[in-house]
């Protein structure tokens, strides 16, 4: 502990990211820090924080954060993948197989783990333009286009809802799809998808979208809000 | 304040820290949702506060981004049981904010190759400017009222980021007065703004 540090009573353990600042700003990582605080001046300077008034920043703010976790997303452990133990009907046909042949005849019967997925006609489209290509996930009910993805050449992806609802706070939406065999989880895209981006690592021939608890599943049991697939 | 209206005030407190904790422990499951939701709450009250302290949209654009980068990267560091979201993002951008105004005064300094020259040119007075950007005239009022001799030094380290060292050489006072003078200044404040701050 420094002088000022002493001379204060309070104390900071750094910002935290391993950096050392010196001169360090004594109030500052209070919250974070194990050794005694000063309750006055963390209260205070609690205070003169919050008292800034709000700005939001510009648009474009959101759009490099999304960049920067997307790459971060590419150095990550592989995603969820739906245990095969699990995604194969009891007849021993693995849930990708039969979403393809459903799918040809713009249909899905999809069983996990004893739950049903159930997805009839299926009208979403897809459009390709130079560097990235569009898959446009329907309401397997209406066929109506609920979430558009942009997915990029490079395997980064944005949504944009098309009147998708927004969800509570206990419910996330969840996207998945099928690589070969498999039935994988794409990713977990919250209470409302639009906006948000992430990374497609390979062009799926089938992507579904469900309702879950928050932080998503490995293995659903939802029946799909929205679906695309190749063939319809 | 009413019992009734106390209890509601402690359940609103319960809800939104219940809200923020599904977020983050959402974000720890690599939940690019729930990142976009705590920015879509949080972001203007983050840029508020790197704008207030840097006075430059573009810095407070990438203290922005970098606290939200930061949460999605280390989201550990954030507890629940010891306060909002909201705040523990607030006081990430200010501690970013100090950190980069003390990086480009080092780098000013440099350049001039004069410390004391640019020691000099702070302008006593500008930390006014940072108080005009508190939305809080309650919390303006209470830093307003205090002795200039206590204002001037917590106004320089809070809003300028001097070390205590920087504010001592610059209005010409031992240091030990300096230290001395922000401790009393906090305790002032602390008493003035009440149950506000507890």
């Amino acid at each position: 502990m420094d002088d000022e540090t002493r001379e204060t009573g309070t104390s900071g353990k750094g910002s935290g990211d391993g950096k050392s600042t010196p001169d360090r700003f004594p109030w500052r990582d209070a919250p974070l820090s194990e050794e005694q605080v000063d309750d006055d001046s963390e209260a205070v300077s609690r205070m003169l924080i919050e008292s800034f008034a709000p700005v939001p920043p510009d648009p474009e703010v959101w759009d490099r954060v999304a960049a920067e976790i997307s790459v971060d997303d590419q150095s990550a452990p592989t995603p969820i993948r739906a245990d095969s133990a699990i995604a194969t009907t009891p007849s021993g046909r693995s849930i990708a197989s039969r979403w393809y042949a459903i799918t040809a005849v713009a249909a899905a019967l999809v069983l996990v783990a004893g739950g049903i997925w159930i997805a009839s006609t299926n009208t979403a489209t897809s459009t390709e333009t130079a560097g990235s290509v569009t898959r446009e996930l329907a309401d397997p009910e209406t066929g109506v286009v609920a979430l558009s993805l942009t997915i990029h050449d490079d395997g980064s992806t944005s949504a944009e809802s098309a009147g998708l609802a927004v969800l509570d706070a206990d419910h996330t939406y969840q996207l998945w799809s099928v690589v070969g065999d498999e039935i994988v989880s794409v990713a977990v895209l919250g209470r409302d998808p639009d906006g948000v981006s992430f990374r497609i690592e390979a062009d799926p021939a089938v992507l579904a979208l469900t309702v879950e608890k928050p932080g998503g599943v490995a293995v659903s049991t939802q029946n799909p809000v929205a679906v695309w697939s190749a063939t319809s | 304040m009413t019992l009734q209206a106390t209890r509601e005030a402690t359940q609103e407190v319960d809800d939104q820290r219940g809200l923020d904790r599904r977020i983050v422990e959402a974000v720890a499951l690599r939940d690019h949702g729930a990142l976009k939701q705590a920015y879509d709450a949080y972001a203007p009250y983050v840029n508020g506060v790197a704008l207030g302290i840097l006075k430059d949209r573009d810095l407070a654009a990438d203290i922005t981004q970098d606290v939200f980068v930061r949460l999605w990267e280390r989201h550990e560091r954030y507890d629940a049981d010891r306060g909002s979201l909201k705040a523990f993002l607030q006081m990430d951008a200010h501690g970013r904010s100090i950190d980069l105004l003390r990086s480009r005064r080092a780098s000013a300094a440099r350049e001039l190759a004069d410390q004391q020259k640019s020691a000099s040119s702070h302008v006593p007075g500008t930390e006014e400017m940072a108080m005009a950007e508190l939305t809080s005239s309650t919390v303006r009022t209470a830093l307003m009222n205090l002795p200039d001799e206590q204002r001037t030094p917590i106004a320089m380290a809070f809003f300028d980021g001097y070390s205590y060292r920087d504010v001592a050489d610059i209005l010409g006072v031992p240091e030990g007065t300096i230290k001395s003078r922000i401790r009393t200044g906090m305790r002032r404040l602390q008493l003035s703004l009440g149950a506000e701050a507890t």
